[in-house]
């Protein structure tokens, strides 16, 4: 079977992960996904580089995708452009500002071509504002959006490090493109009409952690405020990154008792994490610890009364110190009977072969032409009339440029008039 | 201009954030989306609750809906959910496995009373293998993915640390679902044909560090597997998490060193600056603002080799000159400078600031909305714009039960069925309570 946008052809002009990852999302949904490169490759091609202009980061963030090779800089270049969308039901770009007017690659441009085209167009701050034409990549706006502060991770000479783990905004951003074309081959399903799509990492930092940017001012007056406040104050006196760091995780007393049970500990031979929601989650803990007299879920129990700093000081010593005299395995053994969230913490490298990974095959092997076998991390749903599928690599440099051409109506003679004058194909040397 | 999911009908029992968030990004595409909850509401009302029952994630994770209380451990509960799922073009729930069955809203028992329903389930481990029965929650979807791990941050107390920031799972399993929703929306237009789609906080955690947890083994044999044994050495010790942080970041250091001297963060005189830089070019523009000449850094010439010995001092000694050149200025010089070559770099901004932040005004991507109990506040809107069919806010999130009456009356209860279904229970919260 079919995924649900078999058929539906996307050409995309996209480099490192917000833009690439869109269009892989969107191919393991079925849609036809042509690359289009610059002659040198784009620069995800060179992070991490181990054979040439191949890295694990592009096969990671460009599987699933036909490549092609055309130069932009060039007005022939442009001109194979126009040729080709006209047959695309969809275009993804996440250029620096004012890249796509440079390169004719504008909606305005490519909607002349198709006029029922549906863009897509991925920025660091977005289309309008202040900020519009800066730089942006994920880290950037990580510390821009407040995500990085949000974090609460210093480095050992006190200057701020990001999320390492991921990069959010730029995946965030990936997803919430690919979410906003599926709406619009939708609604284009509808009524016959295609339309310009723009999203930025800003905008998906901010959601990210819509908690906190968002007002609520009733709540806000008690809970946030003195918060603020006081991160005021320590900015105007020039405070340094790591104290205001220190401050903004010591403040806000409400949070502390349920941290006392979404968090990590020590144990003998290692660490565990626990994650409790709910009260209910709490008490299965608890029984599991032999916690008896936690009394920070009763009714009387006041978390932003200052006393309240010492009775969840005193209970999170005595949980360290339980946890501490048990090994890993016998704390998630009796933490999974009581029915609590509990988990050991994995590494990143180590996660391709784990038994529930590979029971949801969340990881599917791909053969990649150039540089062989490949574990990847697969769709990211399941679906049962349409099915999602990962199976092609990434595609090395120009791979698959004649092939696409000749799709497009472009005869054997014109292709290699356009390789000898190098308005397609990638640089030579 | 209405949405793109403008005339589509959306029913949820959904949690916390994973579900409920994917019920807001629907709304703002134009779906209508009803919430249904128990009496004892959605357990994200007591997260940080500032009146009863009201608490400022509730009403991040639930505007735009209208909101009814059904009790589904009745039979009769589950009844109106099967008279009014006749109506409705999506059911999204997030529980886990086994939950939808016993309270009568899995698949199977929906679908029967809407063969063309699209149905989406998200769970912390998936439908099926050793661990889907497991209690899960983002932190442990942190924790279990390897997403804690790398993001290499311990406590006072050397144990791991979860990534405060934001809750990353539970975020991409909503984005990940609302893109399945649409395009499942746009096969059912084509086709007529509706489905059941799955997804996971752990498919989401693994999706977030693709290029970690992806094996390759061309590139592994140099990259990846010397920070494995190494983590394997330090394993075999019994090395402390803190060690074996230590490790991993050590021998990513190693790799990505050179790299990571333009990809972080710097103090100022004033403050701090993180800079962005991926390619080449994005190097050579903060050297030129800075003035770093290529004897303070030769890391992107031809000869250079992270992995040959004395790699690890010649960046060392880079870093020290531009992080002597950065404590020199204060923040707003060295972003003024770096943005007239055209760099990436930005202040650290809390997230408590941004709402004020002029960016983030013009792009009015906050939006202020009227809550029937709590009054004005102003949320984070949709996170993109659409030319034909903008995504729009429909509201605040509503109060518990606030709907209840309203939504079934709509759907063919009269007033004698609503009054009976209150007093049994199934329907609305006990009187008085």
């Amino acid at each position: 079977m079919p995924g649900p946008l078999d058929g539906i052809k996307v050409l995309e002009v996209c480099q490192i992960i917000a833009g690439p990852y869109c269009g892989t999302a969107l191919a393991d949904l079925g849609a036809d996904v042509v690359k289009l490169e610059p002659p040198y490759g784009e620069g995800a091609r060179r992070i991490g580089q181990f054979a040439p202009n191949e890295s694990k980061a592009f096969h990671s963030l460009s599987r699933g995708k036909r490549g092609m090779v055309i130069d932009l800089a060039s007005p022939d270049g442009r001109a194979v452009v126009h040729r080709l969308i006209r047959d695309f039901d969809v275009f993804i770009t996440n250029p620096r500002p004012g890249v796509t007017k440079r390169l004719a690659i504008d909606y305005d441009n490519l909607r002349r071509h198709r006029p029922d085209l549906i863009y897509l167009e991925t920025t660091g701050f977005g289309v309008a504002g202040p900020s519009a034409e800066r730089a942006g990549s994920d880290i950037v706006v990580q510390a821009y959006s407040g995500l990085l502060a949000g974090d609460m991770k210093v480095g050992p000479d006190g200057a701020p490090e990001h999320v390492t783990a991921t990069a959010p905004a730029d995946y965030v951003a990936a997803l919430g493109g690919a979410m906003g074309v599926c709406a619009a081959l939708y609604h284009r399903n509808l009524t016959g009409q295609g339309q310009f799509i723009s999203t930025s990492l800003l905008a998906a930092g901010l959601t990210l952690q819509a908690s906190w940017v968002s007002q609520v001012p009733v709540s806000d007056a008690i809970l946030v405020e003195p918060l603020r406040e006081t991160l005021a104050e320590m900015r105007a006196q020039g405070s340094s990154y790591a104290e205001m760091n220190a401050a903004r995780r010591d403040l806000p007393r409400q949070g502390k008792a349920f941290r006392l049970y979404y968090c990590g500990y020590r144990v003998q031979d290692g660490a565990i994490i626990l994650g409790a929601l709910t009260p209910r989650n709490r008490d299965q803990i608890r029984r599991a610890l032999g916690i008896t007299d936690d009394p920070t879920d009763g009714d009387d129990f006041n978390a932003i009364a200052p006393q309240s700093d010492s009775v969840v000081a005193e209970l999170k010593q005595r949980i360290t110190n339980t946890l501490l005299s048990g090994t890993m395995d016998e704390w998630i053994a009796r933490l999974d009977a009581e029915g609590a969230p509990a988990s050991k913490v994995n590494w990143p490298e180590e996660i391709a072969d784990d038994p529930q990974v590979e029971a949801m095959r969340l990881m599917r092997d791909i053969e990649h032409p150039l540089t062989g076998p490949e574990r990847h991390v697969g769709p990211l749903v399941e679906m049962t009339a349409t099915p999602t599928g990962a199976e092609r690599s990434s595609p090395p440099l120009d791979a698959d440029t004649d092939e696409i051409l000749r799709e497009h109506g472009f005869g054997d003679d014109e292709i290699a008039e356009l390789r000898a004058s190098g308005t397609i194909g990638a640089a030579r040397g | 201009m209405a949405g793109a999911l403008d005339g589509v009908k959306v029913l949820e029992v959904t949690q916390i954030i994973a579900g409920p968030m994917c019920g807001v990004m629907l709304s703002d595409l134009g779906a209508e989306v009803i919430k249904i909850e128990s009496a004892a509401g959605d357990g994200m009302r007591l997260l940080g609750q500032f009146v009863p029952g009201e608490s400022k994630g509730f009403h991040v994770f639930n505007r735009g809906k209208r909101g009814i209380v059904l009790d589904l451990q009745q039979a009769e509960g589950q009844a109106i959910v099967h008279r009014l799922i006749a109506q409705m073009d999506v059911f999204l729930i997030n529980a886990r496995p086994g939950v939808p069955a016993r309270l009568g809203v899995d698949y199977e028992t929906l679908r029967r009373h809407n063969p063309s329903l699209i149905y989406l389930e998200n769970t912390a481990y998936g439908p099926t293998g050793p661990s889907a029965h497991r209690a899960g929650a983002d932190i442990i979807a942190q924790a279990y993915s390897g997403l804690m791990a790398g993001d290499e941050k311990f406590d006072a107390h050397g144990s791991p640390d979860l990534i405060t920031a934001t809750t990353p799972a539970d975020f991409a399993a909503a984005f990940s679902s609302t893109i399945a929703v649409c395009a499942a929306l746009f096969h059912r237009e084509r086709t007529g044909e509706g489905q059941k789609i799955d997804t996971s906080l752990l498919a989401s955690a693994l999706m977030l560090q693709n290029a970690f947890s992806s094996r390759l083994p061309a590139s592994d044999a140099i990259l990846l597997d010397p920070m494995l044994e190494g983590l394997q050495a330090v394993r075999e010790r019994g090395g402390s998490y803190r060690e074996l942080i230590g490790a991993r970041g050590g021998i990513r250091a190693l790799v990505g060193g050179a790299f990571l001297l333009y990809y972080g963060g710097y103090q100022t005189s004033d403050g701090a600056i993180m800079l962005g830089c991926v390619t080449p070019a994005n190097r050579n523009q903060v050297r030129e603002a800075l003035g770093v000449t290529a004897d303070d850094d030769p890391t992107d010439a031809g000869d250079f080799n992270p992995l040959a010995d004395g790699s690890r001092e010649i960046v060392a000694r880079a870093r020290a000159v531009i992080s002597e050149r950065f404590r020199s200025g204060t923040t707003d010089y060295w972003i003024a400078q770096l943005d007239a070559v055209g760099a990436p770099a930005a202040q650290v901004n809390l997230p408590e600031e941004m709402i004020d932040d002029p960016q983030v005004r013009a792009l009015e991507i906050m939006i202020d909305l009227e809550h029937r109990l709590t009054g004005p506040e102003t949320m984070v809107g949709a996170p993109f714009t659409m030319s034909a069919t903008p995504p729009a806010p429909q509201g605040a999130s509503p109060p518990l039960d606030a709907d209840t009456n309203a939504v079934l009356a709509e759907y063919g209860y009269d007033e004698d069925e609503i009054a009976s279904l209150r007093a049994s229970g199934a329907a609305g919260l006990a009187s008085g309570g």
